[in-house]
């Protein structure tokens, strides 16, 4: 159904590709307020449609940003972060629709409170840091993986030094960039270990920081391959493990297994880096390298986000009572 | 109060730290009580005088009824500034008792919800100005706000940061609203005042109606310590001709287990005593550990005479349920960010070891540490039974939302 060539579906794609064109800064910078997440790219993207759709009621209106929304899901590796920001989005439309049956009205009306929106992400990325600023006690040791601007803010308002170790976050060094990031542009001591390393230091870890793409209904998140391993091994030592993450990363999805949640898998080279020798394999063996994986709620002790910090359970709550 | 309005700067209350000015040049017989009310509080007078901590908030709403009732406040910023320089005031003298910022943090969110209701802001997302998903993807002011810190950031503008700084200090702005005069709201705020009262004279019935759900008969109920809600709540239960047996822990040093099993002798239940280094050896008998409360956190933790901790493990150790029994007027919305130390008091050692034993003993050299509290996570932790129903501890941040204004939290630090 995507593939229609509907004259909004490259439009939506290129909105969400130049919004989104400011996120590939690499390496990444902890002052960085520019780059837009993802699920506020797609917001603004289907603001985009909203504003450009020919149709005249709201059911047309509704069909435009459904084909839309399909369309970013499609084709955007990230599918959960971008689906939050669509199922928000169309609960919103009909949410404002039902407030304000004129048409016009309601339209001018989305597109009035979706310019600001655009300015949400710094808000509660400012929020979230504040409120989780004091579980950082002085002289702890944190670790954290992967790249995530809003546990980047959280250790920059914390109020007393503490040392951070981050995981190297195979494939992409990920974890490694945001190091570098770190030590250039803070004076927070930093360490980088492998992935594989996660159980021989979490003994030395005081709490673990995450951040995330998704956070799904049961309370679970989805985010850089290795949290989940993180979390259980934190749990296994008794370590607080929390995630920290805006509101509108909240997706409709309860997920009973790894695999009921839609991420991308590609190929792995691996390489002997004592060598720097790439091992040559025959088609026999496959390689999968999955992007994300999902870390359920049991593993979770509290989720910062801009509307509190909440126990995992809070999230159906708050999904919950803006769906019903 | 027609004097004083044109000299309108000083007739107002310009930040929560002012209050103790504002009641000097206005309402002198005010401060005279509110002082008296402090020294009574830091002398801990209206804890020795009986178990019952229901008291101490019963007075403090007293004084806050006086306070509200006769000082001349004209607005609802105003008013939330009183309450919260009195909750500041009442809260470090009285420390030891977090119940009491905690009912301060109740009446302030009365006031927000009265200032709040009707008008133009709350009408669209209708989420009474707390944050929730509505509220965030209606993008509502709140939501869009951004600290002042990183609006200075982004404008550059060093001179305008130094002074955003320092209001940050003194408290929040409030919404343009928040000044306008509001004529129920005297009311409004009394009648929040009584339904604490009620909810308060109401504590022991409401959460005691629940005891058929909790004791059956022919079970073995580990306590420790001595509790005012835990003794009524047994003796609720044996007063449903319950059959069960009570183990009390005797909660060394203070010992109060020794007055609680006790009380319940005298009332006829079946109790044994033990000392607290026996909870491991008879745990795995146990049916059920019914905790007392100091105060309930916003994660779940639970604040319990020191010695809780050790029956949580213990009792966790052998699968065996904890509950708490707990008016939610203890609940606070302060995290245990510094893990046992948080609001913790270290008490005198003389309880563990007289200084002429140890003497006498050569222990000069050893450190005696008699910590009072003890925090229980909230994965130990079973169920809160509470005066308006039992919750799980993951639940409780839903009734923090509830009952305080999440901007009020840390109004007082």
């Amino acid at each position: 159904m995507t593939q229609q060539e509907t004259p909004e579906d490259p439009l939506v794609l290129q909105d969400l590709r130049r919004f989104l064109a400011n996120k590939q800064q690499d390496p990444p910078s902890l002052f960085d307020t520019s780059a837009m997440a993802v699920p506020v790219a797609a917001i603004s993207a289907l603001l985009g449609v909203v504003e450009r759709s020919q149709a005249e009621t709201m059911m047309g209106l509704q069909d435009d940003l459904k084909q839309a929304a399909d369309c970013m899901i499609q084709n955007h590796p990230q599918v959960i972060a971008v689906r939050s920001g669509c199922e928000l989005f169309l609960r919103y439309s009909t949410r404002t629709f039902l407030e304000l049956p004129n048409f016009s009205e309601c339209k001018k009306q989305i597109l009035e409170r979706g310019e600001r929106f655009q300015m949400i992400s710094l808000a509660a990325r400012d929020r979230i840091a504040r409120a989780a600023a004091d579980f950082i006690p002085a002289g702890a040791t944190v670790l954290t993986t992967g790249w995530s601007r809003v546990v980047a803010a959280i250790l920059r308002e914390a109020k007393h030094p503490f040392d951070l170790i981050v995981c190297e976050g195979r494939p992409d060094a990920s974890g490694a960039k945001a190091a570098a990031c770190y030590a250039r542009e803070s004076n927070i001591p930093v360490k980088v270990i492998l992935d594989s390393a996660v159980a021989y230091y979490m003994e030395k870890v005081d709490l673990v920081l995450v951040g995330a793409e998704g956070v799904l209904e049961n309370g679970g998140v989805v985010n850089k391959l290795g949290t989940a391993t993180m979390a259980m091994c934190a749990k296994a030592s008794g370590k607080p493990f929390y995630v920290a993450a805006e509101s509108y990363k909240f997706a409709r999805l309860y997920p009973l297994h790894q695999s009921d949640v839609p991420v991308n898998h590609q190929t792995v080279q691996c390489v002997d880096t004592t060598t720097m020798q790439t091992i040559s394999w025959d088609e026999k063996i496959t390689a999968d390298n999955p992007s994300s994986d999902f870390t359920p709620a049991k593993y979770i002790s509290l989720l910062f986000t801009d509307l509190g910090v909440l126990t995992p359970s809070a999230v159906s709550d708050e999904l919950i009572r803006l769906y019903q | 109060m027609t004097g004083l309005t044109d000299e309108s700067s000083s007739s107002e209350i310009r930040n929560y730290l002012d209050v103790r000015r504002w009641l000097e040049e206005h309402h002198r017989k005010h401060l005279a009580l509110l002082d008296r009310f402090l020294l009574e509080l830091r002398r801990g007078r209206l804890k020795q005088v009986t178990m019952d901590r229901r008291i101490v908030i019963h007075r403090t709403v007293d004084f806050l009824r006086h306070m509200v009732g006769s000082t001349k406040w004209k607005n609802p910023a105003q008013l939330h500034l009183l309450l919260r320089g009195i909750g500041h005031e009442l809260q470090t003298a009285g420390h030891h008792e977090p119940s009491i910022g905690n009912v301060v943090r109740r009446i302030m969110a009365a006031v927000r919800e009265e200032a709040n209701f009707d008008n133009e802001h709350t009408s669209v997302g209708d989420t009474g100005g707390r944050l929730s998903l509505q509220s965030m993807l209606w993008a509502l002011p709140q939501h869009v706000k951004a600290s002042n810190r990183s609006i200075s950031v982004m404008s550059g503008d060093h001179q305008r940061q130094e002074s955003f700084a320092d209001a940050d200090v003194v408290g929040p702005e409030y919404p343009a609203y928040y000044y306008q005069e509001r004529s129920g709201l005297k009311s409004t705020v009394m009648e929040a005042m009584d339904e604490i009262v009620n909810e308060l004279e109401d504590l022991y019935k409401n959460i005691n109606e629940q005891v058929v759900n909790h004791i059956h008969s022919g079970e073995l109920i580990l306590t420790s310590g001595r509790s005012k809600t835990v003794e009524l709540f047994l003796k609720a239960a044996a007063a449903k001709k319950l059959d069960f047996q009570v183990i009390v822990c005797e909660g060394a040093p203070g010992n109060s287990g020794h007055s609680m099993a006790k009380v319940l002798a005298d009332a006829g239940l079946d109790v044994t005593l033990i000392n607290d280094s026996a909870v491991f050896a008879v745990m795995a008998r146990v049916n059920k550990v019914i905790l007392p409360a100091h105060a309930v956190l916003a994660n779940g933790s639970l604040m319990t005479p020191s010695g809780g901790n050790l029956v949580a493990l213990a009792a966790k150790h052998n699968s065996v349920p904890v509950v708490c029994t707990t008016g939610l007027f203890k609940l606070c919305p302060i995290f245990p960010h510094e893990g046992q130390d948080t609001m913790n008091d270290l008490l005198s050692p003389s309880s563990v070891m007289e200084y002429a034993e140890a003497q006498a003993k050569l222990l000069e050299d050893i450190e005696f540490v008699n910590p009072l509290h003890d925090i229980i996570k909230p994965e130990h932790v079973d169920l809160f039974i509470t005066n308006v129903g039992s919750f799980q501890p993951s639940f409780l941040y839903r009734l923090l939302a509830e009952y305080y204004h999440s901007d009020d939290w840390d109004c007082f630090d």
